[in-house]
């Protein structure tokens, strides 16, 4: 769903090269590289699950297993006497906001709020394991996937007051898909041929391709459903959605104020009167300022930042799904990856347990098998296949012709928490087997404009993908333009493109898991663990949940 | 002044202009397409040449217009004057904390030279000096809010609501960007309490049997506190460049975190407007200070 550089979504407050343009640019000042780190990455828009909700459906329409049992994201304590309406959250954000509120053009921080003010037709849970109907109430598909058939939600209305009918989901997904308008959303969902309108209150959408991920391809941050009676501009400064909330002030763009939308096809929520949003650029003072009570909620807790939260009892840390992952990366197209034997040796250094434990101690993780298919998702595989074995892989290598030692050098991230750690610990699990590892610490931003793709041995943290195609396609394809690990493989890429057009469950199920194992026994990626994310809430609110996508829904949001 | 106005104009416009970046490009996302990005810029005027561009901003600029922020969505004018409001009610509250303590202590210290007082004051204010503001931000945040809890740790307010009424969330952030000015204010005030004390005169009037007190205040203090106005007022504008990181820190509303916020955007009419606002408080400073040393110095007379 998104495919901005993972850099990009990574906030730093006061980055290096910021700095650098400030040095240039401020007369008689007096600047001291401040090097803030950056918080951990939440994403942008996409409306959570709620209990409430009318039944979910798990993506593909199939009996898809349930999400990994340790995947459970945390939600704040709700006292007995159920939901109380009223009140104003203060919400706490070092992203600061700036003038983008139309969700076909936006790629970040302003999609939360855009969010809160359009709808789209699917949202997704928290662990990207269900679809959850929004301003459509069903879908089905036709012609072997190739067609697609949504039923719209009756009486819904815009903060206009005019009825939500057909032709503003054509409006606003051809306004997505013309060229000229220069949608961010649009490579996603390029492989619409046509959207029309059945009725009033049906959608159909004809495909280039068969895709039975389609409905999830609709949860991504842009396809929000815009009215077609307002024109673009309005779209941005004047937005008038169907969502719980509409904008009451924007103040200088460091605060906005969202009043409850009375009209709300949702009788009963939102739960909250106002929320106000408060940007806190730097991320120590965001959480000294929820302790204070000055906000009553955080958008995201930098890593080394939760033990203040988790030490005071009026303030709850929740954690999302186990999504993120940071990891250690082989080039295999160079010397001395080109040989099987030193990729084997390699991915059999790593104690992947202990890495976790190193890396994620005290934050509810998931042990990985170098899988990038995230733990929640209904198509991941557990599998059991590397083991640490240093003998094994001193054997190897020496096979190899590198018994009398080898040097490389690997890159990592210097500012990502835990990164340096982790690859310390690989360096001296690596040095037994007779490998000198030289960790090369780099900022991230630098990193990733230089050295991410060019690298032979490197890190790289990704932003979790809502689909299992998504996640192999994006990285893992000969054609992938992120393909880190130049994991070539002919093979893999005819699979993933059965797998996505394969209607029966069983045999699409199959597919993913032999592409999971065969990425495992072959690719460079060596993934020791998903995280999660976590935000932070005062304990008078209830009903709080990260959500990966959207940072949190607040409709199930109530104060006490 | 005016002269190095204009070739600071020249200079921050050049720099802008060098920049990689493309406002154009920032609006419209990093898929727009070529044609997209051709009207805009047309629209924006930014395929003129770089010197139709300069005279164009240089006029604006001087009717007021500073031009249109994408970052701000609106113009930029109106929101930089409640801006630069607060960042200069936040550099006075810090001015009227630290001006009179750093004398005070700068004239314990002379007074008391290689004494106990002397050295502990030094000792301090040196450290205090040498450290950056996004250190000294933390410490005094953890000292006063989190430890005792006295100050609110951030200085959360609307940009648009009056400093004034807020002074308590105002004097961490005045402090943090004061705190090293103090500490040089401090010592210049020291060192020349020292020398003014060793000035023959001074020893006369000590001789005559005059007290100690009326020797300080009435001779030694007026001679040995010349330099230090001079130095307060240079010292406004090393504040302005300090403001970036006291105010992102803080999160206060001035016209620092704007700057910082049009350099993260590529949001280059906003950049440059506030590095020339900047650029004009550190000149207005700079020329205050030599006027008030003639007005208060004998020896120099403005023709």
């Amino acid at each position: 769903m998104r495919f901005s550089n993972p850099l990009s979504e990574a906030p730093t407050v006061l980055s290096r090269r910021t700095l650098l343009k400030l040095a240039g640019l401020t007369t008689g000042g007096l600047l001291v590289a401040a090097c803030t780190r950056s918080a951990p990455a939440p994403s942008e828009e996409q409306p959570t699950p709620s209990g409430q909700e009318p039944a979910s459906k798990p993506i593909n329409e199939s009996d898809a297993p349930a999400p990994a049992g340790d995947a459970a994201a945390e939600q704040a304590p709700a006292p007995a006497d159920g939901p109380r309406r009223g009140g104003r959250l203060r919400w706490g954000t070092a992203r600061e906001p700036d003038g983008f509120l139309d969700p076909a053009l936006g790629t970040g921080q302003p999609l939360t709020f855009a969010n809160w003010i359009y709808e789209p037709l699917v949202n997704i849970d928290e662990t990207f394991g269900e679809l959850v109907p929004r301003l459509a109430i069903d879908w089905r598909a036709e012609e072997g996937g190739s067609v697609w058939e949504f039923d719209l939600r009756q009486g819904v209305r815009f903060h206009h007051g005019r009825e939500f009918v057909a032709d503003d989901v054509v409006h606003t997904f051809e306004r997505i898909l013309d060229p000229d308008f220069g949608s961010p959303g649009r490579p996603v969902l390029s492989n619409i041929a046509e959207v029309s309108a059945v009725d009033e209150h049906t959608v159909r959408f004809q495909l280039v391709a068969a895709n039975t991920d389609f409905p999830v391809s609709l949860t991504g941050f842009q396809p929000k459903i815009v009215p077609y009676d307002l024109t673009d501009d309005e779209v941005n400064n004047e937005p008038r959605g169907t969502g719980p909330f509409q904008i009451e002030r924007y103040a200088n763009a460091d605060r906005i104020v969202f009043g409850r939308n009375p009209d709300y096809w949702d009788a009963e929520r939102p739960y909250l009167d106002e929320v106000e949003v408060i940007a806190i650029p730097e991320a120590t003072t965001l959480v000294n300022t929820l302790q204070a009570g000055d906000i009553d909620a955080v958008d995201a807790v930098p890593e080394p930042l939760m033990s203040l939260i988790e030490g005071n009892p009026d303030l709850s840390l929740l954690f999302g799904p186990p999504i993120q992952k940071e990891y250690i990366f082989m080039r295999l197209d160079v010397e001395p990856f080109t040989d099987e034997r030193v990729r084997r040796a390699f991915k059999l250094i790593p104690d992947r347990q202990a890495m976790a434990e190193l890396s994620w101690a005290g934050i509810p993780h998931h042990v990985s098998d170098d899988n990038p298919v995230i733990p929640t998702n209904p198509l991941h595989i557990e599998t059991d296949v590397w083991q640490q074995d240093l003998e094994e892989a001193r054997r190897l290598l020496a096979e190899a012709g590198y018994g009398d030692g080898l040097e490389i050098d690997l890159w990592a991230m210097n500012d990502q928490y835990a990164v340096m750690e982790f690859c310390l610990a690989y360096a001296d699990w690596a040095r037994q087997a007779g490998v000198t590892v030289n960790v090369q610490g780099v900022p991230s931003d630098r990193y990733y404009a230089e050295k991410w793709l060019e690298v032979s041995f490197g890190t790289v943290g990704w932003s979790p993908r809502t689909t299992a195609d998504e996640q192999l396609r994006i990285a893992y394809t000969t054609d992938a333009q992120w393909n880190e690990t130049r994991y070539h493989d002919a093979d893999f890429d005819a699979m993933l493109d059965q797998a996505l057009a394969e209607p029966d469950t069983e045999r699409r199920q199959a597919l993913y898991a032999e592409l999971q194992r065969k990425l495992i026994a072959e690719g460079g990626q060596i993934i020791h663990a998903h995280h999660p994310v976590a935000c932070a809430v005062r304990q008078n609110v209830h009903g709080y949940q990260y959500h990966p996508l959207d940072s949190v829904d607040l409709r199930p949001v109530w104060l006490s | 002044m005016f002269l190095t106005l204009f070739l600071v104009t020249i200079a921050i416009f050049g720099i802008v202009a060098a920049m990689p970046a493309d406002v154009a490009q920032y609006m419209l996302g990093q898929h727009a397409t070529p044609e997209a990005l051709a009207v805009l810029r047309e629209r924006l005027g930014l395929d003129q040449p770089a010197h139709i561009r300069y005279v164009r901003w240089l006029t604006g600029t001087l009717r007021g217009d500073l031009g249109y922020s994408p970052y701000l969505g609106g113009d930029i004018a109106a929101v930089l004057m409640t801006r630069i409001r607060n960042s200069l009610f936040m550099g006075a509250v810090g001015f009227v904390i630290c001006v009179p303590l750093a004398i005070v202590l700068g004239v314990l210290a002379g007074v008391f030279a290689g004494r106990l007082v002397d050295r502990v004051i030094s000792i301090t204010s040196l450290a205090a000096l040498s450290l950056p503001e996004f250190v000294s931000a933390v410490a005094l945040t953890l000292i006063l809010s989190t430890w005792l809890g006295w100050l609110p740790p951030s200085s959360l307010m609307e940009a648009d609501a009056a400093p004034w009424e807020h002074l308590d969330r105002l004097i961490l952030p005045a402090l943090t960007a004061t705190l090293a000015i103090l500490a040089y204010i401090a010592r210049m005030t020291r060192g020349s309490v020292i020398d003014v004390m060793n000035q023959p005169y001074v020893r006369t009037a000590r001789l005559k049997g005059l007290p100690r007190r009326v020797v300080i205040f009435k001779h030694a203090l007026r001679n040995a506190l010349l330099p230090t106005i001079t130095v307060v007022f240079n010292s406004m504008g090393w504040l302005m460049g300090g403001l970036v990181i006291v105010e992102t820190f803080f999160a206060y509303p001035g016209v620092a975190r704007l700057l910082l916020a049009g350099v993260e955007r590529n949001d280059l009419p906003l950049l440059q407007a506030t590095t020339l606002l900047i650029a004009v408080i550190t000149l207005l400073a700079n020329f205050m200070a030599d006027v008030a040393y003639a007005l208060l110095n004998p020896r120099i007379r403005l023709s």
